[in-house]
């Protein structure tokens, strides 16, 4: 099994060299990937031992493209402005960059679904820090997507407990369905699979959330589907894509929330009140 | 002798707490309770005069007495014993990352890093139980289970921080099987080498370049056992400072790039020696392999450059070897150089010296030249019957009079308990890049106000542009710009004058505006001397002390022959065509090829000798390598040329010359002391000139070439075109 | 051999010879060998590691391996033993005559030390590069 994140790496680095008309990028792509091993093939090789180390994250460098490079003009809309000023007055204003991440996931939702590093260089002015501040904060965190991802960014959680349930073939299930490797955006560029880890909805695993980008930070949808089957996943993309939203939480039609299938079993009567002291005896 | 032992002395570490008490003064140590070993390294550990401000720890058992805010790395330290530690560094901030320092702690229920941890009273500090050998064993196979084993390929083989910390602390054996993480090198310019795969995430570096160097670049990306230390975007790292995070890198994740795979540390001889590129004499190490330089790197000096070096002292040495003069040489009627023996040489430039009149001869001293050098020359060329000799740089009227007026009074050391800086058409970050890390460290350590006049420039630190000409300084003087109000509210202010001030035509005005300027805002008072010039060259101070003051304009236009002393920035295009000029020197820059005659001389890691730093601190040069070819030191080529001559120097030997420099500047044979300035400025007579309304101009244009050395290096030349940005 | 008389003329200014020749005077000839190589010892003002050494019957063509056998040990302080004291001590019927390496025909092939005359890639010591005077004219 191939490491996701190398072969997007590679890909990327591939398609840059021989696409890119402009000498500059394709010089410095040319100069990472000489950087990064003798040639690409021998990098699957390499990367393709590690299996056991999964990173859930793109490079933790940033390579120059058309549509994400820094020198690009990346600004907060009017609407998101507003939003900015309201983060930023949470905090004292020599703590200002405490609302970095706040920031970040704002330019995610503006930006369909990803931080492109002029996003995060405008970030680090309106903070007032040095840009490397924002580019570890958002290089740490998996949740900031630093390359193009669907406009709806499906991540499946991978943790143990759904894993037990049944998330490995709910993944195959939508990359087979989707036609996409993960991490890959489909061709229309409406989805995207990633893997998460645990989002505290184990009761109800396995499950998958849905980023919803497609309205903007104004619309931002993140939303749970859960007690999933590969049949069901599949009808929720397609609903997805014709715009639908579907139910969130479970998809069990017998459960409500994440109480048992067909209603309570146990806990019927009223609870009883905790025992108290009898005070007057004291 | 006793000269040299203090030549060679050792600057030894001085332990601080973070917060330093105020009012400290050395105590003596307590007599009943003596330390049972020296602290380490010799460190130098004041305790508070107020004996409520220190506190007992027992590292070992022993009973050590600490100032409060020591941290338990620190107690340790005292007591004598050597934590093992890789992000602990006591120059920059705590970031507690690499877990080599645990130590135990009496009642603590687990082992604690004793680098983060603040020692309490009475703590009970155990260093060499089964706990804490354990515990760091368990660390650094942590530490080495993504560390590749390329230490025979490594160029930090022999000085690794890891390697020897392994082998004093870790097991024999891994029980990592897996694959080993690999990382992607980062470009980080011409001067450091990345093998990222090395780097164990201490972030010594990441801390270096936001702390001291003021360049925030660096940063530590990703997480886990993905994280990396990179520029995310693909950055250069400029930063005049740079080299310094090959010292700290405690692996060999950042090592030198010109250096890479040329030597072994251990095949090394060092020469413990100074720097001469600036005025601020970095003390350094010369390390050498047979005649030639391999690298240098810094010596610590508490009082002058602390543990770094600029990158201009650091990788200015493979200038040494290359456009080298190596043997006498005459131009012949063909304007072609012949090679020649010294006799020869010597005979030609005697009989011309006894052709022209004597008020025609002139001598300059170069800006590398070092003050036996500059004595001999004065000597000569007086005994030749002229008094037409001077150094580069210094202008016109150099204010040499009084020490303290071209002179850093407050010292580079005493600049960081001022708390309002005035840069007076100075730009100290390429000027005196110590300098202006002290300058950054003090900004940094009690947000003290910078103000600057002078043309737009780069600093690395907060600073409010106060104009870029003399007018605002008059407005300053008489109190008229916003300014003035925090001022005076400074309680420890400080004027730095650029040398660059010498070179204009109103420098008396300029001058005498300036003192109008201490006077007014108490920058001299008994107890603090506020008032100071930034000298650029390393010859500077010392010319001004042997009193080679002549007029460059006018010896120079006047002059049939010009004995220039490695004198590459003078204006030749002044001299007049039927002047016969001599340079002795040891590059072929500049002044060669107006020469008549080359007479070749040694460079300061081949010669001894003493030059003056800025702040008037004496320092000696120690040769590392023999000269090359038929080179000679400076001083002795003057000595034969006055035999040939007919006006022999009465000294023959060194000790012979520095007699001779003790009577004209006795401060420049006590080697490593500062004589503070107790004379009042009041004497000097008030100008007459006006202060002219032309705006300060820059006076180093390219960092990285700014004398024969550095001019002749590649690797300078490198960092000029890709670090300076245009 | 019909090249001796060349390489003979060539070791006129052969360094190595020539200084064997002078660190001969005052040493002891502690023996010759049956190829006529002589093997001497310096104790005293000499490097301690470099006072016993061997000047080859060959002026030419000398090279390491014509030490016999029985004197290496001695040449490379392996014993205090001379080669005739070995050789007296414990003959062998057994022993072949020894050969010198005779590997790699041809001067390119055969080794000279870094700062030989005959070596073709004779290492330079001059760690500087001077300035050239020539080059001031042209620009």
């Amino acid at each position: 099994m191939l490491l996701p994140a190398a072969r997007l790496a590679a890909r990327r680095l591939l398609g840059l060299a021989s696409s890119s008309s402009s000498a500059a990028s394709e010089s410095a792509a040319a100069a990472v990937a000489r950087r990064l091993s003798p040639s690409p093939i021998s990098y699957y090789a390499a990367a393709g031992c590690s299996s056991s180390r999964l990173f859930s994250t793109a490079l933790n460098y940033h390579l120059d493209s058309p549509e994400n490079n820094p020198n690009m003009k990346w600004e907060f809309t009017e609407a998101n402005m507003k939003k900015v000023n309201e983060i930023l007055s949470h905090y004292p204003s020599n703590y200002k960059q405490s609302g970095i991440i706040p920031m970040l996931d704002l330019a995610q939702q503006q930006h369909g679904g990803w931080v492109p590093v002029a996003a995060m260089d405008a970030i680090a002015k309106i903070v007032g820090v040095a840009p490397i501040r924002v580019y570890e904060v958002a290089t740490f965190y998996t949740m900031f997507n630093r390359t193009k991802v669907g406009k709806y960014h499906l991540l499946v959680c991978g943790t143990t407990p759904c894993m037990i349930r049944g998330s490995r073939e709910i993944e195959d299930a939508l990359l087979e369905h989707l036609g996409v490797k993960r991490n890959e955006v489909t061709s229309d560029g409406l989805f995207s699979v990633g893997e998460m880890e645990c989002m505290g909805c184990c009761v109800n695993a396995p499950m998958i959330a849905v980023a919803d980008y497609s309205k903007g930070a104004e619309g931002y949808s993140y939303n749970y589907y859960e007690d999933l089957t590969p049949k069901r996943v599949v009808e929720i993309v397609e609903m997805l894509r014709r715009g639908e939203t579907p139910p969130r939480g479970t998809q069990n039609p017998e459960r409500k929330n994440c109480g048992p299938a067909g209603g309570n079993t146990t806990l019927h009567s009223e609870p009883k009140p905790p025992p108290c002291r009898d005070l007057d005896a004291c | 002798m006793a000269f040299f032992a203090r030549a060679l002395r050792h600057s030894s570490p001085y332990l601080r707490s973070r917060a330093p008490p105020a009012g400290a003064a050395v105590a003596p140590a307590d007599p009943e309770a003596p330390p049972p070993r020296e602290p380490v390294g010799g460190a130098r550990v004041e305790l508070p005069s107020n004996p409520e401000d220190a506190l007992e720890v027992f590292v070992d058992g022993h009973a050590v007495r600490i100032p409060k805010g020591f941290t338990v790395l620190q107690a340790c330290e005292v007591a004598g014993v050597d934590i093992p530690r890789f992000c602990y560094h006591s120059r920059l901030s705590i970031a507690g990352n690499c877990r080599m320092c645990l130590v135990e702690v009496e009642k603590s229920p687990k082992p604690v890093a004793s680098c983060a941890m603040p020692a309490l009273p009475g703590m009970k500090i155990k260093t060499n139980t089964p706990i804490a050998k354990k515990a760091r064993e368990g660390v650094m196979e942590f530490l080495l289970m993504n560390h590749p084993l390329d230490c025979p390929i490594c160029d930090q083989g022999g000085e690794c921080d890891l390697q020897d910390q392994s082998m004093a602390f870790g097991a024999d054996r891994g029980r990592f099987t897996e694959m080993k993480r690999s990382v992607v090198d980062k470009n980080l310019g011409p001067l450091v080498k990345t093998v990222m795969t090395r780097c164990i995430q201490c972030t010594r570096c990441v801390r270096f370049a936001t702390e001291v160097a003021g360049v925030q670049d660096l940063g530590m990306l990703g997480r886990g056992s993905g994280e990396e230390i990179g520029t995310y975007v693909e950055k250069l790292m400029t930063s005049e400072l740079s080299g310094n995070v090959i010292d700290i890198c405690p692996v060999g994740a950042l090592t030198s790039k010109p250096f890479a795979f040329k030597a072994r540390n251990w095949e090394l001889k060092g020469t413990e020696t100074i720097d001469v590129t600036d005025a601020v004499g970095s003390n350094i190490r010369v390390d050498s392999r047979g005649p030639e330089v391999m690298r240098i790197v810094p010596r610590l000096n508490e009082d002058i450059n602390e543990e770094w070096i600029s990158d201009k002292t650091r990788f200015c040495y493979d200038g040494l070897k290359r456009q080298r003069l190596n043997d006498p040489m005459i131009r012949g009627t063909d304007g072609r150089f012949k090679a020649v023996t010294w006799r020869d040489a010597l005979a030609v430039v005697a009989e011309v010296l006894h052709q022209v009149k004597p008020e025609e001869i002139t001598g300059v001293a170069g800006k590398l030249s070092d003050a036996e050098s500059m004595m001999a020359l004065k000597d000569f060329v007086n005994k030749m019957g002229s008094d037409k000799v001077l150094c580069e740089g210094n202008g016109p009227n150099p204010p040499a009079d009084l020490r303290c007026n071209y002179l850093m009074n407050t010292s580079i050391a005493g600049l960081e308990k001022a708390d309002v800086f005035l840069l007076v058409g100075t730009q100290p970050r390429v000027e005196a890049a110590m300098v202006n890390a002290r300058i950054r460290k003090t900004v940094r350590a009690t947000q003290a106000k910078v103000a600057y006049i002078g043309p737009p420039t780069d600093f690395n630190y907060d600073h409010e542009h106060l104009g870029t000409g003399p007018q605002t300084l008059v407005e300053i003087a008489e109190g008229r710009h916003p300014f003035c109000s925090t001022l005076q509210s400074a309680k420890n202010p400080v004027i730095i004058a650029g040398s660059g001030l010498f070179e204009r035509e109103d420098q008396d005005a300029l001058f005498s505006t300036i003192e109008t300027v201490a006077k007014k805002f108490n920058v001299v008072r008994p107890d603090w001397n506020g008032l100071n010039v930034l000298l650029l060259h390393a010859a500077q101070a010392a010319a001004l002390d042997l009193g080679l003051v002549a007029n460059p304009t006018e010896s120079i236009k006047s002059a049939k022959f010009l004995y220039l002393m490695g004198a590459d920035d003078v204006d030749l295009g002044k001299v007049s065509d039927d002047a016969f000029v001599v340079y002795q020197g040891h590059h072929g820059d500049k002044a060669v090829y107006r020469a008549n005659v080359i007479l070749p001389s040694s460079a300061f890691s081949e010669k001894e000798g003493t030059y003056e730093n800025t702040e008037g601190c004496t320092q000696w040069t120690i040769p590392a390598v023999p000269t090359v070819g038929d080179a000679r030191d400076d001083w002795k080529i003057i000595r034969a040329l006055s035999e040939v001559a007919g006006a022999q120097l009465p000294y023959d030997s060194l000790s012979g010359v520095r007699d001779r420099i003790s009577m004209v500047a006795p401060n420049l044979v006590h080697v490593d002391e500062r004589e503070p300035c107790t004379i009042s400025s009041e004497v000097k007579p008030p100008a007459k000139q006006q202060v002219s309304s032309t705006p300060f101009k820059t006076v180093v244009e390219n960092f990285y070439m700014t004398d024969a050395i550095t001019r002749a290096s590649k690797i300078m030349a490198q960092c000029s075109a890709t670090l300076l940005k245009k | 051999m019909p090249a001796t008389k060349a390489t003979c003329n060539k070791c006129i200014f052969d360094g190595n010879l020539l200084q064997t020749k002078i660190h001969n005077i005052g040493a002891t000839l502690v023996g010759v060998d049956k190829f006529g190589n002589k093997y001497y010892e310096k104790l005293h003002d000499t490097q301690y590691g470099r006072h016993r050494w061997v000047e080859y019957a060959e002026k030419g063509r000398y090279n390491a391996s014509q030490v016999p056998p029985e004197w290496h040990g001695w040449l490379h302080h392996i014993t205090d033993s001379t080669g005739d004291e070995l050789l007296e001590k414990n003959a062998k019927a057994y022993i072949v005559d020894h050969k010198e390496n005779f590997s790699g025909e041809g001067e390119e092939l055969i080794y000279h030390s870094k700062g030989h005359a005959l070596n073709p890639g004779q290492r330079d010591w001059t760690r500087y590069q001077p300035w050239e005077p020539k080059k001031e004219e042209a620009s």
